[in-house]
């Protein structure tokens, strides 16, 4: 009897075991807009809120909208800098990027090059003046100057006791006149708070 | 059930097996290391990780890869293996119930290594100065803010677990020896955090962020002095008042090898044949053949750079609290140990057959025994934090400049110098000069 306790015991433990042993990580596709949160941090549907919610402050600025009723054309817009200022390395860049393709889908804008990429552009343009045939090199000094530039920046604040957290994100974007300096738009996310517990014992 | 009792001793050595750590690997390290031989060391480590660090070490790993990886220069790296022993301790937090179980059966050294306090601030010092070294002023300055963070936390930790043990332990006995000064951590402002965020901030032309972390650094002294025993930099007063169309040279060095922890034993005798063991882990400091450091720079004036910050002792005060902790549950545990042996002792007396009187007292042999090879302290640490960083700057013209930092022993010989040729100087920039010697 005690025998065949055992042997089943230990016929479980392997099935266990084996069980427990797979040959590679076990990948699953979620809908891209399903709330993933695993470590606190800032993640994909935290830009996804903060991004919807100022690309829809900025759209209906109606300074932005004033800009093509009082020149008669669309306001040209330049991406500047997301500065983080917050405690986490997050890639503020995808937060200006998600803003310009909003923005520019709207039809609201134009956008030129940001200073990063206008590099790369220009060389290309130069390199035409001496590669490209005559009637398809692009002329030089025929940039578009941008009127407003588009900044923002990303700040945390924590608080800890114990072993648990509150994480309170404060996004900010801004559009200023590049002539003027005048603030034409200015809008802040602050929807994003978490509150994270770590458990105190796992198996 | 006789059939059982061999079980029993096979089963203890095995835990006694598992709970053995081995530290052969450092010493080459240890060498490469004091010989500023750094991609040397970088390899052993990396060499060394499948068989001197279990996956329960695996935070000290990344810790020690980390900072010799940082040495070497290789800053990607290190920022990779500190931030992976960032995310390590923030989720061992969590204790595995198993694991945690077989500290009070054997040790401290079967949980999962957690990290000190100290470690988990001062690697992101560490990573401050890597990504600034990227070229990313911005990622330092995330680094710093999250050296604030932990700090404001620190003080909060703890207090009411050590109430909690310091309340039972004292229950079981008033012969136990208790320093209740020990639970009590004076370390809320770290000078070295704040004067790197100083400098990070004025680089970025927000002065009046730096304005306050220079503030801070004079705070971190004024209510530190235990560990701020030495005076306030002299250099720091000048760094914000940098004139117009000048540039400032500011050098930071690391000198001496961090704390390691020895054990320290205490031996309480409860009966006549039975004795308690207590084995705790305490720091001691490594000396270090550095004793000034100066810069001199070609055809300019020489710096003497300046104590910033005792890593050491900072190391050695958010430890106290820990260290508390781990008193208590010791002997907790050591008491545990020992009352078993002292009921065998007894059943062993009231046995009424001489077979059962020999075989507890067999037994109350073998439990003290496991008792003195078991109680081992926790000496895990990680190993190449420096022991003090050091700080000097000079305002000169923008220009290029080459320079050399000179360490010199006690007796007034240089022991080790780094030179920096051609080194652009730039006015409204941050002209930063690292240098190291973990001897």
């Amino acid at each position: 009897m005690k025998c065949r306790i055992l042997m089943l015991s230990a016929c479980a433990a392997a099935v266990l075991i084996l069980a427990a042993c797979s040959s590679g990580p076990q990948v699953s596709r979620v809908d891209a807009e399903t709330q993933t949160d695993l470590s606190g941090y800032w993640n994909d549907t935290d830009l996804r809120t903060v991004s919807d919610s100022l690309i829809a402050e900025c759209l209906s600025s109606p300074r932005v909208a004033a800009f093509e009723k009082n020149n008669g054309r669309l306001p040209v817009v330049i991406v500047g800098t997301f500065r983080n200022d917050s405690d986490e390395h997050i890639d503020t860049s995808i937060i200006a990027k998600k803003m310009e393709a909003a923005i520019l889908n709207s039809g609201l804008a134009d956008f030129v090059a940001s200073r990063n990429e206008r590099s790369e552009i220009r060389e290309e343009r130069q390199e035409q003046q001496s590669f490209a045939s005559e009637d398809s090199a692009k002329a030089l000094a025929n940039e578009a100057g941008a009127d407003f530039i588009l900044t923002g920046s990303v700040k945390t604040i924590v608080d800890k006791a114990g072993k648990t957290a509150t994480r309170t994100y404060f996004v900010y974007g801004e559009l200023t006149d590049v002539e003027t300096n005048k603030k034409i738009w200015m809008g802040e996310n602050n929807q994003i708070k978490k509150i994270i517990k770590t458990p105190s014992a796992k198996f | 059930m006789n059939g059982t009792y061999p079980l029993i001793p096979a089963v203890l050595c095995a835990f006694l097996m598992v709970s053995c750590a081995s530290m052969s690997h450092y010493e080459g390290i240890d060498r490469a290391v004091s010989a500023g031989a750094y991609e040397e060391a970088l390899a052993s480590i990396k060499a060394s990780k499948e068989n001197a660090y279990p996956p329960k070490d695996k935070i000290l790993y990344y810790l020690d890869e980390g900072m010799i990886a940082h040495y070497a220069g290789d800053h990607d790296g290190s920022s990779k293996a500190l931030g992976e022993a960032e995310r390590a301790i923030e989720l061992a937090v969590t204790k595995s119930v198993s694991l945690e179980a077989s500290t009070y059966l054997v040790n401290d050294t079967m949980q999962e290594y957690p990290g000190e306090d100290y470690e988990d601030i001062y690697l992101n010092v560490f990573n401050a100065l890597n990504y600034w070294k990227k070229g990313s002023t911005e990622g330092a300055l995330v680094e710093v803010r999250r050296i604030d963070n932990k700090i404001k936390f620190l003080s909060t930790r703890y207090g009411t677990a050590i109430t909690n043990s310091q309340k039972s332990v004292m229950e079981k006995s008033s012969e136990i020896p208790y320093d209740p000064e020990a639970a009590t951590v004076k370390f809320s402002n770290s000078a070295l955090g704040q004067y790197l965020g100083m400098l990070f901030y004025r680089s970025e032309d927000k002065l009046d962020d730096a304005r306050i972390n220079r503030d801070q650094v004079k705070l971190a002294f004024a209510n530190q002095p235990h560990m701020y025993s030495f005076p306030l930099p002299s250099s720091l007063q000048d760094e914000l008042n940098i004139p117009a169309g000048k540039a400032r040279l500011n050098v930071l060095c690391f000198t001496g090898p961090g704390p390691v922890k020895v054990q320290e034993t205490i031996r309480l005798r409860v009966t006549n044949s039975n004795w308690m063991k207590i084995a705790l882990p305490v720091f001691q400091t490594r000396p270090s053949l550095v004793d000034h450091v100066e810069v001199a720079i070609d055809g300019g004036p020489s710096i003497r750079l300046e104590v910033l910050e005792d890593m050491s002792a900072v190391a050695a005060e958010t430890f106290k609290q820990r260290a508390a902790l781990i008193y208590f549950k010791t002997v907790m545990r050591s008491l545990a140990k020992t009352t078993s042996s002292i009921a065998l002792d007894k059943a062993s007396e009231e046995a009424e057959s001489s077979d059962a009187a020999l075989m507890m007292s067999v037994l109350s042999i073998g439990t003290q025994i496991y008792a003195e090879a078991s109680e081992q302290a926790d000496l895990r640490m990680s190993r190449y934090f420096p022991a003090k960083a050091l700080v000097g700057g000079v305002t000169l013209d923008p220009g290029i400049y080459s320079y050399t930092i000179m360490y010199y022993g006690a007796s007034g010989s240089v022991i080790h110098q780094e030179r920096f040729e051609n080194v652009s100087i730039r006015a409204g920039a941050l002209n930063l000069s690292e240098g190291l010697c973990i001897r």
